[in-house]
């Protein structure tokens, strides 16, 4: 959690790997390994997944062949053999209505005329089908009206388990109404100030960020 | 086949070239050269009467005349016309075997999947005794292929085979139409491609006839060192309907570097041809040196009322592609259609597109093209949309976009729009637009890698173009994308 | 279409003794004339044009009255006479800084023919400058318009029987907003617009034109700073036999710009419209965005219409669009009308302005267009 500006996203980025932002110094490490120097497809396929806080449109690529496309080479890089066809349709149909989504929306184009609302629930879509260890969801409850975002959250709860990490951006409170977290990390001006579990983001939510910056 | 004017014929040509040139005959090739004598040579190997003779003759004259163009977008080096062999026999230096092939083509055949006896075929393998024409059959390991297609082709009626034997076989058509959709003197390749032509496709849909099957000139490879100068005549009857698939996936070397061909198409009456290219012949290096001049001149005539002729090409080779796909909606209610998508890489030039001129009543056409310029190539598009002052309530659809890749390429387009109908309706609209950068980091992001996210991308680009292919083909197009566009990730 | 002689066209230019600013050095322009940039049969810009008569006018000097239709602002800006001594310094520094003579040979012809020219001149800062230009006394004219750092200007200009080149050259945060009416006239017109816009600088076009026998537009628009800003707008209203010639370039030089173009025109009687709107990115004009549409409406059967929306691009982080239409009337609006009693000849005409309007909102506009309400 932070105040706007205070690097948040910046952070998720960098730690996948978007090739705008120069590291100066220190490491990223995933499980014990170093990932500072890893392309971003190949965090991916180490089991990283950030879910856009502003998800890209590509037109004429559908979503269900970018999301095969994605499964496929995630299955070729852990020397996995690959999902068939007909089992993966039936995986992202299922998926995509536990999501509220209209499984039809599979066959047009990567977000390609979604509201932010399904633009963000089909990012949720694709972490559920790649199945991460850890996921980075960056502002993933903002533009999520109240059905939605219990659909969001109900997906992430169910997902999350003693072998994954999810790690939720945000700088509202009310996603954590639906999920428990089990940490919390207050970031302000690039750096992390506080550390604490949910009752820390109780008191934020009462005190406001400026409480922070007080020693 | 033989006609009774064989005899006279040969003794003419005997006569002519008495002295010194007979004994040039013996050759498999003729050496670098054009004149007349050149083309009374091509005319004599293949038997023609004289009427095609003197037809190729007065093209030839009429070549001498003109100047070669230069208003396009692309730029080249003066060409030698007298440095040119203009004929060369169709069974000199074939591979033996597969090993005798390069392999880095193989290699290629077997990113397309295409199976390896049709690599052989592809590649023109010969058994050592036997002529190509048998062996392709062979290799393609269906005599039954072979013949159950001439079969079927056989019980609707519909002729399908070289135009060297359709002038033999079918003189009545051949001189009916030849030259009539693009005439000897319309442009100056067209010109030279009339005097000097060596073979290609003779395409006949009786009246009322669906082709039973998609034609395609995988079974014309034989042919393959005299297609410098390919003429291709189809008609379609009355009624007629017929797919025709020209070209190969596989980048097709050839040390000539001029292919000035000449397609004709014909509809008559409630007629439908579909002409569709995937064309990919060697781009030269990434240097720009070498590579193929691919200047060709394709038009349709939809003659009859409700006839119809579509055009979709995928253009990924050449160093120079220069072309025009054309429709001249003559027909009332007559329909054409352009779908293309050219990708250049590297440092090749195109300046490709179509024209359109609608001269009935009622008439339609769709453009819709779809450029990729990635290295450092330059990516045209030319158009012409015109509505004679005849052509009521005539209709037409252009989208073109392109899409650059990287920083060094160029896309331009020019489309000409001519109305003289004040009923007519034309729409245009054209974008230009990159892969974004959020594009490639979502796709990397989900584990894809660059270059395939960037030939997915590029795919999701054309598909409206790819979806009016011919399946084999659509699925081929693609993967063709994926080999050209190798590198062009930085 | 007759042709060009050029031979002739340069030997004449090479035999002028000129009268008119002696101390104006010409040889740039014979220069580019010779590198060969007058039409050729089939030449590109003069497609649909015939060239001829613009390039071999009757010599017998129009009889131009000196008309004072240039008003002169009370305020440090002013307008100053070529002739005049104040004039040189700027003459000399901006003359020709915007027009590419090899690309538009009539201004390099009117360079050397030059005999009447205008310094426009709006001092930095100053915000409140509204200039008419109208008839000048000259047949090659040149107005030379500096708007400077920070400053304003209107420019409302009526365009004359005669060979005009406006150069404007738009200072870093100046704007420059520019009016242009051309009257249905009935001889040979030739204007060129050419503008440099620096960093952050605006240029406005909203040209309103009729036609004539025959009128031929060149307009040339430099994008030279990051954040500079084109907008272009025209509508016509072609009559008669009338003839009307666009030929509009945009050319990006630079990272950074915007511009759109927004062209409009009824096509009536046995009229003539041509439109060529390009669009030109060079291959360091990254982060430019550019669109282009040009919509028209023909009227009648013997009306015709050519347009050719253009797009040279060499640079790849762009972004850029243009769309044309040619079409007429939409039949369902028309019935409309006629179901509300309003008979079809009048149901024509509220569409037609209609259709104009949308992009006309000045009232001399509206005027010369024949679409005021």
């Amino acid at each position: 959690m932070g105040p706007n500006g205070s690097g948040k996203s910046t952070l998720a980025n960098v730690i996948a790997g978007k090739e705008d932002y120069q590291i100066d110094q220190g490491r990223i490490a995933l499980e014990g390994q170093e990932i500072t120097a890893l392309s971003p497809e190949e965090r991916a396929h180490r089991g990283l997944f950030l879910a856009f806080q502003y998800p890209i449109e590509i037109p004429g690529v559908s979503n269900m062949e970018f999301l095969k496309a994605a499964v496929d080479s995630h299955a070729r890089a852990t020397g996995k053999p690959e999902i068939s066809t007909v089992d993966f349709m039936k995986t992202a149909r299922s998926a995509a209505e536990q999501l509220g989504l209209n499984p039809e929306f599979l066959k047009r184009g990567v977000n390609e005329g979604f509201s932010g609302g399904e633009k963000k629930r089909n990012e949720i879509l694709q972490m559920l089908m790649l199945n991460p260890k850890v996921s980075i969801l960056d502002e993933t409850d903002s533009g999520l009206d109240i059905d939605a975002l219990r659909t969001v959250a109900n997906g992430v709860s169910a997902f999350s388990n003693e072998t994954n990490a999810v790690v939720l951006v945000t700088h509202y409170q009310r996603l954590l109404d639906h999920i428990e977290p089990d940490f919390v990390h207050v970031i302000a001006n690039g750096t992390i100030v506080r550390s604490g579990d949910r009752s820390l983001a109780l008191e934020l939510e009462e005190k406001g960020y400026g409480w922070l910056e007080d020693p | 086949m033989a006609s009774t004017d064989d005899n006279s014929l040969d003794g003419l040509v005997d006569r002519e070239y008495a002295a010194g040139f007979v004994t040039d005959i013996e050759a498999d090739t003729l050496p670098p050269g054009l004149d007349e004598d050149v083309i009374r040579f091509i005319s004599a190997r293949k038997n023609e009467p004289e009427w095609l003779t003197q037809w190729r003759l007065d093209a030839y004259h009429g070549w001498l005349e003109m100047v070669e163009p230069s208003w396009g977008q692309v730029q080249f080096p003066a060409i030698d016309y007298q440095s040119i062999s203009y004929f060369s026999a169709p069974s000199g230096d074939q591979p033996k075997t597969l090993e005798d092939v390069d392999p880095e083509l193989l290699a290629t055949y077997d990113k397309l999947g295409i199976p390896l006896h049709e690599q052989a075929a592809l590649a023109g393998v010969s058994e050592p005794q036997q002529a190509p024409t048998v062996a392709v059959d062979a290799v393609f390991d269906s005599v039954s292929i072979g013949t159950t297609f001439k079969k079927e082709l056989r019980k609707a009626g519909v002729i399908f085979c070289s135009f060297s034997e359709a002038v033999h076989d079918h003189p009545d058509l051949i001189r009916k139409y030849l030259g009539s959709v693009v005439p000897r003197g319309d442009n100056f390749f067209a010109a030279l491609n009339s005097a000097v032509f060596s073979d290609g496709s003779f395409v006949y849909i009786p009246e009322n006839t669906r082709c039973p099957m998609e034609l395609s000139t995988y079974f014309r490879i034989n042919e393959r060192n005299t297609g410098q100068f390919e003429r291709t005549l189809i008609i379609a009857e009355p009624g007629a309907y017929v797919s025709y698939l020209e070209g190969c996936t596989a980048p097709m070397r050839d040390e000539n570097q001029l292919h000035a061909a000449v397609v004709e198409l014909v509809a008559l009456d409630d007629a439908e041809i579909k002409y569709s290219t995937v064309q990919n012949w060697y781009p030269g290096d990434e240097h720009g040196r070498g590579g193929i001049y691919n200047f060709v001149t394709k038009r349709g005539a939809c003659r009859g009322d409700r006839s119809k002729i579509s055009w979709t090409q995928v253009e990924t080779g050449s160093a120079i592609t220069w072309k025009y796909p054309s429709v001249v909606l003559r027909g009332d209610d007559s329909v054409g259609e352009f779908y293309s998508v050219a990708l250049t890489n590297n440092r090749q030039q195109a300046d490709t597109g179509t024209k359109m001129v609608h001269l009935g009543k009622n008439t339609r056409s769709t453009i819709i093209s779809k450029g990729i310029s990635a290295g450092q190539s330059s990516n045209a598009y030319r158009g012409l949309v015109r509505m004679n002052p005849g052509a009521a309530k005539a209709r037409n659809y252009t989208q073109c976009d392109s899409l650059l890749i990287g920083e060094q390429c160029a896309a331009h387009t020019f489309p000409y729009i001519e109305s003289r109908r004040r009923d007519g309706v034309i729409e245009h609209e054209a974008t230009t637009s990159r892969v974004s950068d959020e594009q490639l980091f979502l796709c990397r992001q989900r584990g894809i890698e660059p270059e395939k996210a960037v030939s997915m991308i590029v795919n999701g680009f054309c598909r409206d173009v790819f979806r009016e292919l011919p399946m084999e083909f659509a699925v081929e197009a693609g993967k063709l994308l994926e080999v050209s566009l190798e590198g062009a990730v930085g | 279409m007759a042709l060009v002689d050029a031979v002739s066209v340069i030997e004449s230019l090479e035999a002028l003794e000129p009268h008119y600013l002696p101390w104006l050095d010409r040889r740039g322009a014979l220069a580019a004339l010779k590198e060969g940039t007058l039409p050729r049969p089939n030449s590109e810009s003069w497609k649909y044009t015939d060239p001829a008569p613009f390039f071999d006018p009757e010599d017998d000097a129009l009889d131009v009255e000196a008309k004072d239709t240039v008003s002169v602002p009370d305020s440090p800006s002013g307008v100053i006479d070529f002739e005049s001594d104040e004039a040189r310094e700027i003459v000399l520094s901006h003359i020709n800084q915007a027009v590419d003579q090899r690309r538009y040979p009539l201004a390099a012809i009117s360079y050397m023919k030059i005999d009447c020219g205008l310094v426009i001149h709006v001092t930095p800062g100053d915000q409140t400058q509204s200039i008419r230009l109208g008839d000048l006394r000259g047949r090659f004219q040149r107005v030379l318009v500096i708007v400077g750092a920070g400053a304003h200007l209107d420019l409302i200009e009526t365009t004359t029987g005669s060979n005009r080149v406006v150069e404007c050259f738009v200072a870093p945060d100046a704007e420059l907003r520019h009016r242009r009416l051309q009257p249905a006239g009935t001889g040979i017109d030739y204007n060129l617009v050419a503008v440099n816009i620096a960093e952050h600088g605006s240029y406005r076009l909203s040209q309103y034109s009729s036609g004539a026998r025959l009128r031929r537009n060149d307009v040339s628009v430099n994008i030279l700073g990051e954040g500079a800003d084109a907008e272009l707008t025209g509508a016509w209203q072609l009559n008669e036999a009338l003839h009307l010639d666009n030929q509009i370039s945009v050319n990006h030089l630079v990272p950074g710009g915007t511009s759109r173009q927004h062209f409009r025109g009824n096509v009536d009687g046995r009229a003539k419209s041509i439109f060529n709107g390009r669009i030109y990115i060079a291959a360091n004009a990254q982060r430019t965005n550019a669109t282009l549409t040009n919509r028209n409406l023909v009227v009648s059967p013997e009306a015709e219409v050519y347009t050719k929306p253009e797009l040279e691009i060499y640079a790849n982080d762009v972004v850029c669009s243009h769309g044309a239409t040619v079409g007429q009337l939409d039949a369902d609006a028309l019935f409309y009308f006629q179901s509300r009693g309003i008979e079809e000849e009048e149901a024509r005409s509220i569409l037609m302005k209609g259709f104009l309007k949308e992009v006309v909102s000045h009232e001399d506009g509206r005027a010369l267009l024949g679409i005021e309400t």
